[in-house]
């Protein structure tokens, strides 16, 4: 299982997981962080959408109700399977801006 | 009017969804600013949960269910066990005691009516009930009239004397109508593995088939008698060729959630 398993959820699952490296958080905790530094504004069935498969995947893990909210944390393996999406992006940056900076 | 529209985007999902992210995701719909396009998203998202169900993760099991799962795997393989054994004997022992041997295997399914009430009542509370209700009661009844049946023939007496035996029948038949309201909140609540449910519908059709054909054929006489015994004997076969197969695959999957073959699947998710 793979971020591309999950089709239109990979890109807000992507968000999600930088947004709990963060520390744990419940749904709107991480709506609101991810407007902030990502500037996406995820809605609430996407949210709910990335959450149920990133649960499923075993890479967050929902901790005990607080007050009608559940907040969510990363697992080790979530961390891990973050911290290799993340590698293989840089590597793609890396690897346009050079093309890039060669082409002009 | 924001706390009607939250209930009706709730209620887009399906039960094992809600059951699991319910709370919660109300509590984010209320503490959210509302919009259209967030309202959108949340029926996209309730679109997706119906298409994508395997996705949804339940809770684990409570291990006190173990018990109950072994119960009531054995009571599916006895009930598989009865129907074999009464379509082997059928030529070697007197008419009617094979019939009274085959008739025998829905009552070993009791204990499949109430655990899987306990399993569907996790997602669908009321219609569980509803249908524990008819199972229970159509078997009860079905125990009833056996033993009514059996003591009769120890005492040589006419079934014929039994007063009300059409309504007994009536309310024996919905052992049929259980066994396809228990497969539909199996494949509606994601419990049951996927094919059981079929395999379990069509069986319940067979015997409600079967015994409606019974009470027709008693009413009528002469060719439309005959006719409704025909329809009684393709309910008949329906029900004996689907019956062993539905309740040995329940009885397997029952004892493989409590991990008897190796396998840890402690969990309703497909």
């Amino acid at each position: 299982m793979s971020f591309d398993d999950m089709g239109r959820f990979s890109d807000p699952a992507l968000l999600i997981l930088t947004s709990l490296a963060n520390g744990p958080t419940h749904g709107y905790g991480m709506m609101e962080d991810i407007a902030a530094f990502a500037g996406v504004k995820l809605g609430p069935g996407t949210l709910y959408g990335a959450l149920a498969r990133l649960e499923k995947l075993a890479w967050i893990e929902p901790l005990p109700m607080d007050d009608r909210k559940r907040p969510y944390r990363l697992t080790p393996s979530g961390k891990e399977a973050l911290q290799q999406r993340l590698a293989s992006l840089h590597a793609i940056t890396e690897l346009g801006q050079a093309r890039l900076g060669s082409a002009t | 009017m924001k706390q009607a529209i939250i209930k009706l985007l709730l209620l887009l999902y399906p039960p094992a969804w809600r059951q699991r992210y319910g709370e919660e995701y109300r509590a984010l719909l209320e503490e959210m600013p509302f919009t259209f396009g967030a309202g959108l998203d949340s029926i996209q998202g309730a679109l997706d949960a119906h298409l994508h169900p395997e996705w949804i993760k339940l809770g684990r099991w409570p291990m006190n269910q173990k018990r109950s799962f072994r119960i009531a795997g054995n009571a599916a393989f006895l009930s598989a066990l009865l129907l074999i054994a009464g379509v082997l004997s059928a030529s070697y022992i007197p008419e009617g005691d094979a019939e009274f041997l085959l008739l025998l295997t829905p009552i070993a399914l009791l204990p499949i009516v109430i655990v899987l009430h306990s399993l569907y009542s996790r997602v669908m509370p009321k219609a569980s009930l509803i249908t524990a209700v008819i199972g229970s009661v159509s078997m009860g009844t079905f125990l009833f009239a056996s033993i009514i049946g059996l003591m009769a023939e120890i005492g040589n007496l006419s079934l014929g004397t039994v007063p009300f035996a059409w309504l007994f029948q009536i309310v024996i038949a919905f052992i049929g109508v259980w066994i396809i309201s228990a497969a539909l909140l199996g494949w509606r609540t994601r419990c049951l593995p996927n094919g059981l449910p079929a395999m379990m519908s069509t069986s319940g059709f067979g015997w409600a088939v079967m015994f409606f054909g019974i009470i027709l054929a008693s009413q009528g006489n002469g060719q439309v008698s005959q006719q409704f015994s025909a329809f009684m004997g393709a309910g008949l076969a329906l029900w004996l060729i689907t019956h062993c197969i539905w309740t040995i695959w329940l009885g397997t999957w029952f004892w493989r959630q409590t991990g008897f073959y190796g396998f840890d699947k402690l969990e309703i998710s497909s």
